[in-house]
């Protein structure tokens, strides 16, 4: 519990340092009402943290059920999505890339029904997910070697395959670690198909916020370590993406 | 919350909203809201609660924020499409059903509570007040995000939305734990409107 209590301190820290850097930013420079909306993405991500911890010190334990953290959770995924860029959804919806991460997301929040036994909650968190990896997958799908999205399409159906196992009633001490290394794998393949040929430190914010979403995936439905683990990845990706988004405003202001 | 206490309330606002015009009459009719929200969440918190077997406490923490500020948030919109407000409007809309839920809320917590040291009952009162404008500020943000009617504002309005309902549930909790936590709790709210004083001259001094 220590090392829970010490992980969502740092956790809190780091969201909080996002929020008024971007905050700052945002005053400061030019691109301000995506700055102020990420900001906001980040306070919320803060919020949830406070109240985990409060509700911790003061009730003696965390919030169980559906609370008021998970509501800033989720108010992070939609103001997230809120400050990508604005995309015509009738030119991409019919592209692989953005189809196969819609069902991938469906999946997911499918998955997520089944292990726990609870539809409501999900559904509340399987919505904005969704829309989070629609959008974001919509913008990314611009020049995307096909060669490379092949791999990666392989590498989810054999992820999904895995899962589904795992979900069915597989023996987990098995099937879990190789879920594991699925995920992994099937993460790296990703950010190789959305960096192209330039480099991972140059992606734009819609690549940094499909890496988040696929690394929350990975998160809820695994345990213990490798949860905290993908959860670390994730929040990294915010934080490349909060750069990333500064950087951006900063260039088109230059220009 | 009870019905006769409700009658009793709002009638001066009520009258008042016949009888003035302009700008006096907006924030008489958004006070008038204010404490009409207060009374339907108070009616709705409790039927979800009994809905799903909560406790009092329970119910204060967890349904209660989500349905207070969602109701403020549909008065709001009610206001914008209605009254067609403009933006340097909108702060008096808010502090107008902050302080009218706050009112009927605090009337509500009075008759409630019984025999409390006056004091502790007026700090509770004014700094629920507090808490209540504040988030009322907060979703003035999303409201403003209706004008643009695109596709990603229903998620930026819905995380506003979300961000309030953290903040108003995180109070109650802090305020719930007595002592130490209490007080934290009552400055919480207080913050939030000290940014909001502050942010014209914030802007100023790092803007461009």
């Amino acid at each position: 519990m220590t090392a829970i209590v010490l992980y969502e301190v740092l956790h809190c820290l780091v969201a909080v340092c996002a929020a008024v850097w971007l905050f700052f930013r945002a005053v400061h420079g030019a691109e301000r009402s995506a700055l102020y909306v990420l900001a906001g993405a980040a306070a919320c991500l803060f919020l949830g943290d406070v109240y985990w911890l409060a509700h911790l010190i003061i009730r003696g334990e965390p919030p169980t059920i559906f609370s008021a953290c998970d509501v800033a959770y989720i108010g992070f995924l939609l103001m997230f999505n809120a400050a990508l860029p604005r995309v015509e959804p009738r030119h991409s919806l019919r592209r692989p890339f953005t189809l196969c991460m819609a069902a991938f997301a469906l999946f997911n929040a499918a998955a997520w029904m089944v292990w726990t036994g609870v539809w409501f909650n999900n559904l509340l968190w399987g919505i904005p997910m969704l829309v989070l990896a629609l959008h974001s997958a919509m913008l990314a799908d611009q020049r995307l070697s096909s060669a490379r999205c092949g791999v990666f399409f392989a590498s989810l159906v054999l992820l999904v395959i895995c899962e589904a196992s795992v979900l069915a009633g597989g023996v987990r001490s098995v099937a879990g670690p190789l879920c594991t290394v699925l995920w992994v794998l099937a993460l790296g393949q990703l950010a190789f198909l959305l960096k192209g040929t330039g480099s991972l430190k140059r992606l734009p914010v819609p690549a940094w916020a499909l890496l988040m979403f696929f690394c929350e995936c990975a998160s809820f439905l695994a345990q213990g370590a490798v949860y905290y683990g993908f959860q670390v990845v994730t929040m990294t990706c915010f934080v490349c993406a909060a750069m990333s988004a500064v950087r951006e405003g900063e260039a088109r202001h230059a220009v | 919350m009870r019905s006769d206490l409700l009658l009793a309330c709002i009638m001066g606002p009520l009258l008042a909203v016949f009888l003035l015009k302009g700008r006096a009459r907006r924030l008489l009719a958004s006070i008038f809201g204010g404490m009409l929200i207060a009374f339907l969440s108070g009616s709705i918190s409790g039927f979800l609660a009994g809905l799903v077997s909560y406790d009092a406490m329970a119910a204060v923490l967890y349904i209660s924020p989500a349905v207070e500020e969602g109701l403020k948030l549909i008065l709001f919109l009610l206001f914008l499409f209605v009254c067609q407000l403009e933006d340097a409007e909108l702060p008096d809309i808010a502090v107008g059903v902050g302080v009218g839920f706050a009112m009927m809320e605090s009337i509500a917590l009075q008759h409630a509570s019984g025999d409390v040291w006056a004091m502790r009952l007026f700090a509770r009162a004014f700094c629920s007040a507090l808490i209540h404008v504040a988030c009322a500020l907060m979703l003035i943000l999303a409201v403003r995000m209706v004008r643009r009617m695109a596709l990603e504002t229903l998620s930026g309005i819905l995380g506003i939305y979300a961000v309030t309902v953290t903040v108003h549930a995180l109070y109650n909790l802090m305020v719930s734990a007595g002592g130490a936590g209490e007080v934290a709790g009552y400055c919480l709210p207080a913050l939030l409107i000290g940014a909001w004083k502050l942010w014209p001259a914030i802007r100023k001094s790092y803007g461009r």
